[in-house]
């Protein structure tokens, strides 16, 4: 099961966008949950990924409560006190430590939700969601998001290539004959994609894609969107009218120089009815959630421990709401069996030719 | 052998963390408190409540003696602190603290004032930092909230509010913690979490069965 990399990007931004919405722990670990299945069922990631995201995550977590702890002293739990230092001082107390884990929480999920858009859509996908009119920037997003996994893989080619001659670092000095090829290997890497895309004419675009009219409209746009935006905030309608104006410039300009980008694509994944059916879900379950419904718990999207820590709300709308966000997993789970039927033939020719090998 | 030690080291940590957490108990107060502080809080143009609130701390903070007054306080907290979002009913809910104070009209929110000497004082710094001793007054107005534009509550002295103490005097012990809904919410999010969990199990089957 495949689903259209623009139909995984509304699921990601309703995930992500909930996930800074909805500020209860509850409906947090609910969309960390939905992520990291999310993860299991469409992307391979490799255990010591898996490791150090938990790490990360027990980091944050730690960091998060003790900065809240030194620098919120509010709350009726107290655990001890600390003198009167700037800033710091004062009383330590369990709800800021608990207000410190649901900050954290939240973003850990928002760091899932992102980890499950980068590893499930393939990067080059990940490129064309960027507009056309934005191609060099695309091309900078591809080389940064493609870095650090070539990086480590490079690294622990050496790393294997040190141990096989009896390397093995214990010290600081002793990272240096890892260091230094890996600088090294970084260096002809960068000169290697500098060359091909050279050679693709990657560079000859540059004069077509910019016109002074164009770039004339595009600054007169940013600034009546800019001036709109600050009058919308000092007399409000008539500043909403100016930002419109402005934004519309802008989206007009995006599109006109969009037009002039030409892109070769070699394997098209066609968009179907399943994807419609996820942009469908994701957006039912984030209108149900944020829309002023009467039946719908709202108050239980925010969580304040203080004075004094109580319990989380769970409202159970809200978490049927958010269940609707599991329909990409549901479809892994009808979707993987199918897909196991129909690649064990291959496995079965895979065994029988390893088999004549054998024979032979 | 030394992956499991790990664990079981992380593990012992954490327990021993929640336990240190989970036996802290709420700050407790004194009927007989020795210190005292007037707090004055202007609902409207009309309606004006005052109270004496008693504390045995040497100080407590602005948001403490708001809250021990008795009166229902709501308040929305982020890492810069705490801000005052309705006091007795009047103003904002917490999760939309600075509701009327939107699209250039003007701005009505909680004021924060100290009594200096016979007038009142715009407070520089928020409630939760702000620290009260024994015989000081304290003010709230709702109202535009800027400091150009506030209302500044009503004179009224410390000994106006707190000599006459009787029925006025408050030292409101701190509420129980308590757990808001029931225990049936929490067996749904358990259920989803099982389902999910369960989904993680079906995934793992598979994949070893491939």
């Amino acid at each position: 099961m495949r689903f259209n990399s623009r139909a995984w990007m509304v699921w990601v931004l309703v995930v992500a966008f909930l996930a800074m919405f909805a500020r209860n722990p509850l409906y947090s670990i609910i969309l960390l949950a939905l992520s990291l299945l999310a993860i299991q069922y469409y992307a391979r990631i490799e255990s010591p990924v898996r490791s150090m995201f938990l790490q990360i995550s027990l980091g944050i977590l730690l960091f998060s409560a003790i900065y809240h702890a030194l620098f919120i002293h509010i709350g009726d739990h107290v655990l001890f006190e600390l003198p009167q230092w700037p800033l710091i001082g004062g009383i330590i107390t369990v709800e800021a430590i608990a207000d410190g884990f649901r900050n954290g929480l939240v973003l850990i999920a928002l760091i899932a939700t992102f980890m499950a858009l980068n590893t499930i859509v393939p990067s080059r996908e990940l490129v064309r969601l960027v507009p056309a009119a934005f191609q060099d920037l695309a091309v900078v997003v591809l080389i940064a998001i493609t870095y650090v996994p070539e990086t480590r893989r490079h690294l622990r080619r050496i790393r294997e290539a040190q141990a096989i001659r009896g390397h093995r670092p214990r010290g600081f000095r002793d990272w240096r004959p890892l260091i230094l090829p890996l600088l090294v290997g970084g260096l002809e890497r960068a000169m290697r994609l500098s060359e091909a895309m050279v050679a693709r004419g990657h560079v000859s675009e540059r004069a077509e894609n910019s016109r002074a009219p164009e770039r004339i409209l595009l600054i007169a746009g940013l600034f009546t969107a800019l001036i709109g935006w600050v009058m919308a905030i000092l007399w409000g309608v008539s500043g909403y009218i100016l930002l419109s104006l402005g934004g519309l410039v802008l989206v007009l300009i995006v599109v006109r120089k969009g037009r002039r980008v030409r892109r070769t694509s070699f394997v098209a994944v066609p968009w179907t009815a399943t994807d419609t059916i996820l942009v469908f879900t994701s957006l039912a379950a984030l209108i149900l959630v944020i829309a002023p419904w009467p039946v719908i718990g709202r108050l239980s999207l925010s969580y304040v421990p203080y004075p004094l820590l109580k319990m989380p709300e769970f409202h159970p709308l809200v978490g049927l709401a958010l269940i609707l966000l599991s329909f990409p997993i549901l479809m892994g789970m009808t979707t993987q069996r199918d897909h196991d039927r129909m690649t064990e033939p291959d496995q079965n020719a895979t065994s029988s030719r390893e088999g004549i090998r054998q024979a032979r | 052998m030394e992956k499991s030690r790990n664990i079981i080291i992380t593990v012992s940590s954490i327990c021993l963390i929640l336990v240190w957490l989970l036996s802290a108990s709420p700050r407790q107060l004194n009927a007989q408190d020795p210190n005292h502080v007037a707090v004055v809080v202007r609902l409207d143009e009309e309606e004006v409540v005052t109270q004496c609130v008693a504390f045995n701390e040497e100080q407590i903070s602005g948001y403490d003696a708001l809250r021990r007054s008795g009166l229902s306080v709501t308040a929305g907290f982020d890492a810069q602190g705490g801000t005052i979002c309705q006091i007795d009913g009047v103003g904002c809910p917490a999760d939309n603290c600075f509701c009327q104070c939107k699209g250039g009209q003007d701005c009505i929110y909680w004021s924060y004032w100290h009594q200096v000497g016979d007038s009142w004082e715009y407070a520089r710094v928020g409630a939760t930092t702000y620290k009260v001793s024994d015989k000081e007054v304290e003010g709230w107005s709702w109202g535009p909230g800027t400091i150009s534009q506030a209302i500044e509550p009503p004179a009224v002295t410390f000994e106006e509010v707190c000599d006459s103490l009787g029925s006025s005097e408050m030292g409101v012990p701190m509420e129980e913690s308590t757990s808001s809904g029931n225990w049936l919410q929490y067996v749904l999010f358990g259920g989803i979490l099982g389902l999910f969990a369960l989904a993680l199990v079906y995934s793992q089957i598979r994949s070893k069965s491939r």
